[in-house]
């Protein structure tokens, strides 16, 4: 903690570089920045909203004069603690929402603080788009690609690492640099994939630039009602050993309520630059012997899809309390049950829950309810999940980042060597202390 | 129903867009639900919502934000955290029965229809189209005598509405209840109607809940003509002309079709880009105006490029509260649809400064 009459100078310093207008101290400012949608909570000192490189600079030049933890906060929509200050200046990065799209280039430009969700809907309108989305894309690009955050579609088309082509960053000593070559390909040694995935613990992205593909002509959904998750894991095996959907997702009874429909459901997403009629008889064929099938195009199977992404708030129509979501991700065969001695925690500890899958790439989505103020209650099951997770060869972590929720699974090898880049990049550990074990 | 923080609502909010802090946004705003804090920014968090209601049409699970901001408004009239300036509202209310802060002659031509013979109809106008905008009052009280409609004006209390939305308690709003329910009984009406509804969705919604309603319909203007449309005779003029959705009638209320269809009698209708049940508010909602003028300028202003960017050659509303708001902007023309009409009816706008009625 910082002295009275130093916070003082600090605030005077940050304050002539942003402006009075776009600074806050205020107690109820700071308590509005002191979340994200994780049961966590802390204590922002501060918050900034700088507008430009240049001022980041600056108040990155202060923050390592005074050793002024940094958080870079986009729209504070991540689950793990990420961008949750603790005695920190917030840098509120939503005045770099800029995007263009470049469509006969196959590229996008974004700045930090634009809105994943009206990028998407650009990009749509231009027929181009990017792949790889969040489960829930009400997220800035920096917050996106500074938690390496995946969803559907990742066996297909990879997720975002695999399109960020550069990043414009801030260190920590305040030094502005362009990384990546900003083109499709890249020899050497490639330093912004570094930042993929840091949470704002090496420096501030400003900038992100996207490879992105031209919009397939046709696209499907298949709903396919199981009896059980094993019944869809076995079915989603044929379906891979015949082709490569965009993505196959697994929705339990309560799930499919959420979204208005009924009973166990296996939703398999299909798209092409010709058609999907070849798939979509191939699957019909498949699944016919698994349960009821039906075939969505158009408007309704993107509707499917647009609710799917307020799955987890919809669920609070069935139960009680606040969701917190898992992003295990398994070897596909164990999904089922790995799944069960989930379960069997889960209503041992009384914990109300749902489960979605993403079946093609393997990650478990428990959705868990808890009481708002039992982050203790959920720590400790959260022991017990992830030992079950281990034992079976999965990884903790597969879609929404480390923050404080998961920082203490990691692997204490890798630790070690991000511990050493970290002091390299960030010797007074200003940038999001705390966060990912560092 | 608690709110899990997800954020969709954030940029869906006006005043996030022009301020641009998660403060300001209903996110910001359910996390300050259960605080209290001792600055400014707090109580302009709790005092900024528009109560336009947008949030809650985009929240997944339906939060009504502006029904919770409602009642801890409540809580800090009660400590004396809101600002000056609602409590001068109330008191107006109470003392000069108007949220005005001064007392009023009522004018003659509402005088004139006094509620003192039986009547079919009772017609509550509001007190800014009786006291600062009187053309809209007027105008409809021509449409009802065109029509030969029997019945009487009855404005002697504020419905409320300002003071109820920015977190007073039920009593501001119970004369206006009782001088109404005399009324309806004195002259045996059928139907309130109403043609501002800032004052509709309280006598209509707010009443029930709070005095238990009155024995009677109550309608807005718009769905009362629409029942008579056909003797409207409303002759199409070669104009074009987009609506703006009044918050309270159109997602308080769920009247969105009503103006529209006798707009389309009268105009070509071209729609904003934000329209119906995701209209935007026009700066003037939840009393905002009151304490935080520059922010509701803002939105205002964003309101009214919209319009513009339709083409349109006027905007029309149907409440006497966004009427005056947007006209203020200066940017485009704007009308009261009650007064169009009336326009329309009375052919007094064959001029070529007003609309020209085709041949």
């Amino acid at each position: 903690m910082v002295r009275f009459d130093t916070f003082k100078t600090i605030i005077h310093e940050i304050s002539a570089i942003v402006g009075e207008e776009d600074l806050s101290i205020h107690d109820s400012v700071c308590h509005t920045y002191s979340f994200d949608t994780s049961l966590h909570s802390g204590k922002a000192i501060g918050v900034a909203r700088p507008e430009s490189v240049e001022e980041i600079c600056d108040i990155l030049k202060i923050a390592n004069k005074y050793r002024i933890p940094i958080i870079p906060r986009g729209f504070g929509t991540g689950n793990r603690g990420g961008a949750i200050p603790y005695n920190a200046l917030v840098l509120d990065m939503l005045k770099f929402n800029s995007f263009s799209i470049d469509s006969k280039n196959l590229k996008l430009e974004a700045g930090a603080g634009a809105l994943f969700s009206n990028i998407r809907k650009s990009l749509n309108s231009k027929n181009v788009f990017l792949p790889p989305e969040p489960d829930f894309d009400v997220c800035s690009i920096g917050g996106f690609v500074a938690t390496a955050k995946s969803g559907r579609r990742t066996i297909k088309y990879g997720n975002i690492k695999d399109y960020v082509l550069g990043l414009d960053v801030v260190l920590p000593n305040g030094k502005f640099v362009e990384l990546g070559s900003k083109n499709f390909k890249h020899s050497g040694f490639d330093v912004k994939d570094l930042f993929v995935g840091s949470e704002g613990s090496l420096g501030v992205i400003t900038k992100a630039y996207f490879k992105i593909l031209p919009k397939p002509k046709d696209f499907a959904v298949i709903m396919v009602n199981v009896e059980n998750l094993k019944m869809g894991v076995e079915l989603s095996i044929e379906i891979l050993n015949e082709m490569l959907p965009t993505s196959i997702d697994y929705l339990d009874e309560f799930c499919s309520k959420a979204l208005n429909m009924k009973g166990k459901l296996i939703a398999i997403e299909l798209d092409s630059y010709t058609n999907v009629d070849r798939e979509v008889e191939k699957i019909e064929e498949l699944a016919k012997d698994y349960g009821n099938v039906e075939v969505h195009k158009g408007k309704k199977a993107e509707k499917f899809y647009v609710s799917l992404k307020s799955l987890n708030v919809r669920l609070k129509n069935f139960f009680k309390g606040f969701p917190v979501v898992e992003d295990f991700e398994l070897p596909i065969v164990t999904i089922p049950f790995v799944c069960e001695e989930i379960k069997e925690v889960l209503e041992k500890n009384e914990i109300k829950h749902a489960f979605y899958c993403h079946l093609d790439s393997g990650v478990i989505h428990p959705i868990m309810f808890f009481e708002k103020e039992s982050v203790r209650k959920y720590e400790m099951l959260l022991n017990d999940l992830c030992s079950i997770v281990k034992q079976h060869r999965g990884y903790i972590a597969g879609e929404y980042g480390i923050g404080i929720v998961k920082s203490k699974f990691l692997d204490i090898n890798s630790l070690e060597i991000m511990k050493h880049i970290k002091k390299l990049l960030d010797p007074n550990n200003i940038m999001n202390p705390g966060k990912m074990g560092l | 129903m608690e709110c899990v923080r997800c954020g969709i609502c954030v940029e869906g909010c006006p005043v996030f867009m022009v301020t641009k802090w998660e403060t300001f946004s209903p996110r910001g705003r359910m996390i300050l639900l259960e605080k209290i804090f001792d600055d400014d920014s707090f109580k302009k968090s709790i005092f900024t919502c528009l109560t336009c209601g947008r949030c809650s049409i985009l929240c997944p699970i339906g939060i009504e934000v502006y029904d919770r901001m409602e009642k801890k408004r409540k809580k800090l009239r009660k400590l004396n955290l809101a600002p000056p300036r609602y409590y001068f509202i109330s008191n107006s209310i109470r003392k000069f029965k108007n949220p005005f802060g001064k007392e009023f002659k009522k004018p003659d031509f509402i005088l004139k229809y006094s509620p003192t013979k039986k009547a079919d109809v009772i017609y509550y106008p509001g007190c800014t189209s009786v006291y600062r905008e009187i053309t809209l009052s007027k105008s409809v009280i021509d449409v009802l005598e065109r029509l030969k409609i029997d019945f009487v004006v009855e404005h002697e209390y504020c419905c409320g509405s300002t003071a109820l939305r920015t977190g007073d308690d039920a009593e501001v709003a119970e004369p206006n209840f009782k001088k109404l329910q005399y009324v309806i009984e004195k002259t045996g009406a059928k139907t309130i109607i109403t043609s501002c509804p800032g004052c509709y969705k309280p006598i209509k919604s707010s009443y029930d809940k709070l005095f238990g309603g009155l024995s009677c319909d109550v309608m807005h203007v718009s769905q009362f003509l629409v029942d008579k449309i056909d003797e409207l005779k409303l002759k199409k003029t070669d104009k074009i002309v987009t609506y703006h959705d009044p918050c309270h009638l159109g997602r308080g209320m769920n009247v969105y079709h009503e103006p529209r269809a006798l707009i389309n009698k009268i105009a070509d209708l071209v729609e904003m880009k934000n329209t119906m049940k995701n209209s935007l508010c026009c700066g003037g909602g939840g009393g905002i105006r009151i304490a935080y003028k520059e922010i509701s300028n803002e939105i205002r202003r964003k309101r009214a490029k919209e319009a513009l960017k339709t083409g349109a050659d006027m905007l029309v509303t149907s409440c006497p509260y966004c009427y005056l708001n947007l006209k203020r902007a200066n940017m485009i023309e704007v009308k009261d649809l009650f007064q169009l009409i009336s326009e329309v009816m009375s052919e007094t706008i064959r001029d070529n400064n007003h609309i020209k009625i085709k041949e």
